[in-house]
């Protein structure tokens, strides 16, 4: 009796988890290079339930030895296994700024923050004040070689992650310049975006602004070898992932399954109730 | 339960900020020199659960953690300095800039201004200054008894007008200068059209219209804002409709804390 409880309870509480899973990929919808999060539930594991003694010796199952006879089997409820992150590509949404750089395919930019090198997807730079590609947080995004100084207002940046600016600007390093019209007689490739790719980018740790931290599952970071690397857009970024319609759906599944468990568990005590109160007559 | 509440509140917050932003774009479609503002999200803080990597039984370790999202929060808003279109007007005080670069005014407390909006006017002294009455920097001053219908404001930035005393040569009354930034979108905008220096803009340089890549100067035009309507429209659709889904999330956190609370009886 009170097992079914708990496991009405554990449906409850799962679910409840998904929820919150759920709303978080909605408040996301939004957000540049976003990729939504998915809840799995796993059942604990089943238990075999044996008769209590029954007349006090132990019986095999088959009829000898010495246990008490199997019933059948009772799970045990469920519980919230994961949380992983769907990587699938998300839509291109043009923007016209130099600013904005898109992956079109698998991989990862580079941000160099104070704990170290983070990823992200969301392409959505912004001019530092010293002249270096940042994120909106203000860490510097990487090349190959160290952080990117982009300097002017404009650069191009070509399908390989190529970085090019202007050549007049290119050897004075602290020249900072800006937007210089149509006078782009020459580019000098500066450096080349850093795009790293994981062994297993599913296991990568979120971070909040759009940053993702690598862990021990997921390996450290490999710089993409050219062929493999996603196509780079500038002037695009990368949509969320989220499709609210499915998010719609699985938040109406929330509830009902929430539901369904309250009914277990209000089903468990009306029963228990008639049990106190038989016992209440005998008594 | 209480997270998924504060979670589709955040986006609710998100969303409206994102439409204030929109309807401010929308207000100003008509405001001439006018950039649009671009909000962008970015997701809040996570909350580990359980750590990716520690022991599920003897010899395994979990595979994957399990990390709650805490909504959303806007990350900034951007100004997008795209060329507006360029309108006739013939009116002989506006002139646009065609390219990059701002106009330099000085406002009345003494501090210099940035405008694209060089719809113009000249003063009782015949000063030329904006709508506000705020001076164009470098002065540009017309002679007495000046013919307005002869001034002509040069794609190089020479301003040159006719008087009754010159007859049919023309006067150079001053040279019209050009600011631009290493990083516009660094600017403050104080409203009025102005935009103000900051430490993340940068020092404005300063150069002659259509050189060194500065933009050309236009007489009578006008810059139009560059707001494109139909963008706007259909972001704001969106914003309407994440907003709704947020709302939704609130309502079924809502609903389910309703559920569990019926559950005592």
């Amino acid at each position: 009796m009170i097992r079914g409880w708990y496991t009405g309870a554990s449906g409850m509480r799962a679910q409840q988890w998904k929820l919150d899973a759920v709303a978080n990929n909605l408040a996301n919808v939004e957000v540049d290079g976003y990729k939504k999060d998915t809840a799995v539930h796993k059942a604990f594991p089943e238990l075999l339930m044996r008769r209590m003694d029954d007349d006090g010796v132990y019986r095999h199952p088959f009829g000898s030895g010495d246990a008490a006879p199997i019933i059948g089997k009772l799970g045990m409820g469920v519980e919230l296994n994961e949380i992983f992150t769907d990587f699938q590509q998300g839509a291109m949404k043009e923007t016209q700024s130099d600013f904005d750089i898109a992956l079109d395919g698998k991989g990862f930019f580079t941000v160099l923050t104070p704990w170290g090198e983070r990823y992200t997807r969301n392409g959505s730079f912004v001019l530092g004040k010293e002249g270096y590609l940042e994120t909106k947080e203000g860490y510097p995004v990487l090349g190959d070689n160290g952080p990117l100084k982009v300097k002017a207002n404009n650069f191009q940046v070509d399908k390989e992650g190529g970085v090019w600016i202007n050549a007049q600007y290119a050897d004075d390093p602290e020249l900072m310049v800006s937007r210089d019209g149509n006078t782009w007689d020459q580019t000098v490739l500066l450096d080349t975006l850093k795009v790293v790719e994981f062994d297993l980018d599913r296991y990568l740790q979120k971070q909040g602004s759009s940053l993702y931290r690598a862990t021990d599952i997921s390996g450290e970071a490999q710089t993409m070898e050219l062929n493999t690397r996603p196509r780079v857009v500038q002037g695009f970024v990368e949509a969320s992932n989220v499709d609210p319609v499915m998010e719609m759906v699985q938040m109406i599944e929330v509830n009902r399954a929430y539901e369904a468990n309250q009914k277990m568990v209000q089903s468990e005590d009306s029963m228990l109730g008639v049990l106190l109160n038989q016992t209440a007559k005998f008594g | 339960m209480v997270r998924s509440l504060w979670t589709g509140a955040s986006g609710m917050i998100g969303q409206q900020a994102n439409i204030d932003t929109i309807s401010n774009n929308l207000a100003n479609v008509n405001t001439s020199g006018f950039k649009k503002v671009r909000s962008d999200f970015e997701d809040l803080l996570y909350q580990t659960v359980r750590t990716a990597g520690t022991p599920a039984t003897e010899d395994t370790v979990v595979p994957v953690g399990v990390q709650m999202g805490h909504g959303v929060k806007l990350a900034a808003t951007q100004r997008m300095f795209t060329q507006g279109s360029l309108q006739s007007t013939e009116n002989v005080y506006d002139v646009a800039i065609n390219g990059e670069g701002f106009f330099r005014i000085q406002t009345y407390d003494g501090s210099y201004g940035y405008t694209r909006d060089g719809a113009f006017k000249v003063d009782e002294n015949g000063r030329l200054v904006t709508s506000n009455g705020y001076w164009v920097l470098p002065d540009i001053v017309m002679p007495e008894n000046f013919l307005p219908q002869t001034i002509t404001i040069a794609r190089d930035g020479r301003v040159e007008v006719k008087t009754p005393a010159s007859g049919d040569e023309t006067v150079q009354v001053g040279q019209m200068e050009l600011y631009r930034f290493p990083n516009p979108v660094g600017l403050n905008s104080v409203g009025e059209n102005l935009y103000k220096v900051t430490q993340a803009s940068g020092e404005p340089i300063p150069g002659q219209p259509g050189y060194e890549g500065m933009g050309r100067l236009e007489h009578k035009f006008l810059e139009m804002s560059n707001v494109s309507v139909v963008r706007e429209m259909v972001d704001l659709i969106v914003a309407q409709r994440a907003y709704e889904f947020n709302s939704k999330t609130i309502q079924t956190s809502d609903n389910m804390l309703g559920t569990a609370t019926s559950l005592k009886r």
